[in-house]
């Protein structure tokens, strides 16, 4: 449950408010990686973001690396960007997203825990179908001047054996 | 994701034994052994249960007793397992009452395998300790008089070790571990191992491909320039003071040595030079020598063990056939126990590198399942990059020598006549 404080970083007070926000950011995430916007993606954090993408295995056996993906700032997420878009050679695909269960947990002044469940099936360059990942989303929220973005997102493959190479973010 | 060239079940109408292999020199190479399920199985029996060792695990999977970790040497799954008597063992994970496998985890401690079928219980050795029901109920069934659990152990495997690394091999006739590497690939692995090993992570991965075009991949000295442009066009490609290929029978280790810049203890020990991109971000190509000039090790074991060690980005895999098509690959990612927290970070950041969305790594895998899907019967690979010959380069990456030596290997293990 999201407790309404006030407080003064620009946050909003309004539960109801807090929660489209976030659901905002989440739906805008898939969006931009399921339309083909990639450079939206590092758009969604901040500065200081981080996205990271390990595996279930690894974190079941207590391991701080093996990361499929360690990104420490906006930055390196462009610097991805710019490698899928101009240097990387893979196969035209195409993502789609799947989020639910969707849970706001605790609020740190103007930063919100929220945990999501999601699924990312791709389709090839010649239209076949497969499920890419399935796991959980945990994410850090920074609520400022009315804007959501991310300070860190955690994405957990429970899929931790991956069924082919893992070209955009999940 | 059914598709005929990756699950090809169509019996060939002769056996392997009659391919015409098309040349004696291994610079061609008939593409049907990528697709082909019999030669699949016969690789299985051949190759993998035969005269070869696998990398099996590194100890600090296994360091304590009762510690074990579950894999697989080519289609067959093992375990590896520190018993309580302090010795490290390998046994097939299959239950040798009615074939129920016996460990059903990943890895874990402590645990005796206890076969889940009918209670069969055995030790960390692969030791029979006791049946169910051995005597019967009431002096009714149970097994004969005759029946000595002393045979009816788990099937065990021979184990050696170099370093820290422990190897499995089926042949109780395979030469001894040291002599099947060579002197040089076992002091590279010694070296990797002067300081004890911590486990960082593990990855697991399926590549749409035959695992021979996976192997042939990883000691491929000709295409890294060319398919993976990451460093270069960012400007981060390592310069190289010196590289050299050692072939030793049908392995490979490529090495390179950055030019000595006299400061064994530079933080910024990788130069960076300009590329077409800049890297937002440079931390990325921030690195530490943990072997003083040495950047790069790449030991590809015949047939199926790998440690890529580029930079600070160190992992050893584990190549495994499911099918002619398909192949898993299982990363072990380590460090050295007493890092110190940058250490490790640079670590991290540079195993981005690698992996199933590794920058350089994600490359590899997506042209090898494009090779894949693109072989018919009758097709034929060419490898003569660098010439016909199989030997070592102490000056230079310009040849397929690599590849032409594991195909050497594998028409000596498949014992297949050359023309
Ligand atoms: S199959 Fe293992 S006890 Fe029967
Ligand atoms: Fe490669």
């Amino acid at each position: 449950m999201v407790q309404a404080i006030s407080n003064p970083m620009g946050t909003p007070d309004n539960n109801a408010l807090i929660e489209r926000l976030i659901y905002t950011l989440l739906d805008d995430y898939a969006d931009c990686l399921d339309s083909d916007e990639l450079e939206k993606w590092p758009e969604l954090f901040v500065e200081t973001g981080k996205y990271f993408i390990q595996s279930r295995e690894n974190i079941e056996a207590g391991k701080d690396g093996g990361y499929w993906m360690y990104y420490t700032s906006q930055g390196m997420m462009r610097d991805r960007v710019t490698s899928l878009r101009h240097i990387n050679t893979y196969n035209k695909h195409y993502y789609r997203h799947l989020i639910n269960n969707i849970k706001i947990g605790e609020r740190d002044n103007d930063s919100f825990h929220v945990r999501s469940n999601f699924l990312v099936v791709q389709t090839d360059f010649e239209g076949k179908f497969e499920c890419l990942n399935a796991g959980e989303y945990r994410d850090v929220i920074l609520i400022h001047d009315g804007k959501p973005r991310f300070k860190e997102k955690l994405v957990i493959a429970d899929t931790f054996h991956a069924p082919s190479a893992i070209v955009y973010p999940l | 994701m059914e598709d005929y060239k990756r699950n090809s079940h169509t019996v060939w109408d002769c056996e392997y034994r009659h391919i015409s292999w098309p040349s004696s020199d291994h610079t061609l190479i008939p593409c049907d052994v990528y697709i082909d399920r019999q030669v699949f199985e016969q690789e299985q029996e051949l190759i993998f249960r035969g005269p070869t060792w696998h990398l099996s695990a590194l100890f600090a999977e296994i360091a304590n007793p009762g510690d074990f970790t579950s894999t697989y040497i080519g289609t067959t799954p093992v375990v590896l397992h520190h018993a309580h008597d302090d010795s490290i063992n390998a046994y097939v994970n299959r239950c040798a009452h009615r074939g129920s496998r016996v460990i059903g985890e990943l890895r874990g401690n402590n645990k005796f395998p206890i076969c889940p079928y009918h209670n069969w219980r055995y030790d960390g050795t692969g030791k029979l300790l006791g049946v169910a029901m051995e005597q019967g109920m009431q002096s009714k069934g149970g097994y004969p008089d005759g029946f000595s659990k002393d045979c009816h152990g788990l099937k065990t495997l021979r184990v050696e070790a170099v370093g820290d690394v422990i190897f499995a091999t089926f042949d109780s006739q395979a030469p001894p571990l040291h002599d099947y590497l060579g002197t040089v690939i076992v002091d590279r692995i010694e070296t990797i191992c002067q300081r004890p090993l911590q486990i960082v992570g593990y990855q697991r991965q399926t590549v749409p491909c035959n695992w021979k075009l996976f192997v042939e991949n990883n000691r491929d000295t000709y295409h890294g320039p060319q398919l993976h442009t990451f460093v270069g066009q960012f400007g981060i490609a390592m310069p190289a003071d010196r590289v050299s290929v050692d072939i030793h029978d049908a392995h490979a280790l490529l090495s390179s040595w950055l030019p000595p810049s006299g400061d064994k203890d530079d933080k910024n020990a990788y130069p960076v030079q300009k590329g077409k991109y800049e890297l937002e971000d440079p931390s990325i190509a921030q690195g530490f020598k943990a072997l003083g000039d040495l950047q790069l090790s790449v030991i590809s074991i015949y047939p199926g063990s790998l440690f890529t060690c580029i930079r600070n980005s160190w992992s050893c895999r584990r190549i495994i056939p499911t099918s002619p098509g398909t192949t898993d690959i299982e990363y072990t990612w380590f460090g050295y126990e007493d890092e110190s927290d940058f250490e490790r970070e640079c670590r991290k950041k540079q195993s981005n590198l690698l992996g199933p969305a590794g920058y350089i790594a994600l490359e590899d895998a997506e042209v090898l399942a494009m090779t894949q899907n693109a072989i018919s019967r009758g097709d034929t690979s060419y490898i003569e990059f660098g010439g016909t010959g199989i030997e070592s380069a102490s000056d230079h990456f310009n040849s397929e020598a690599t590849v032409r030596a594991f195909w050497k290997g594998y028409c000596e293990t498949m014992q297949i006549p050359l023309p």
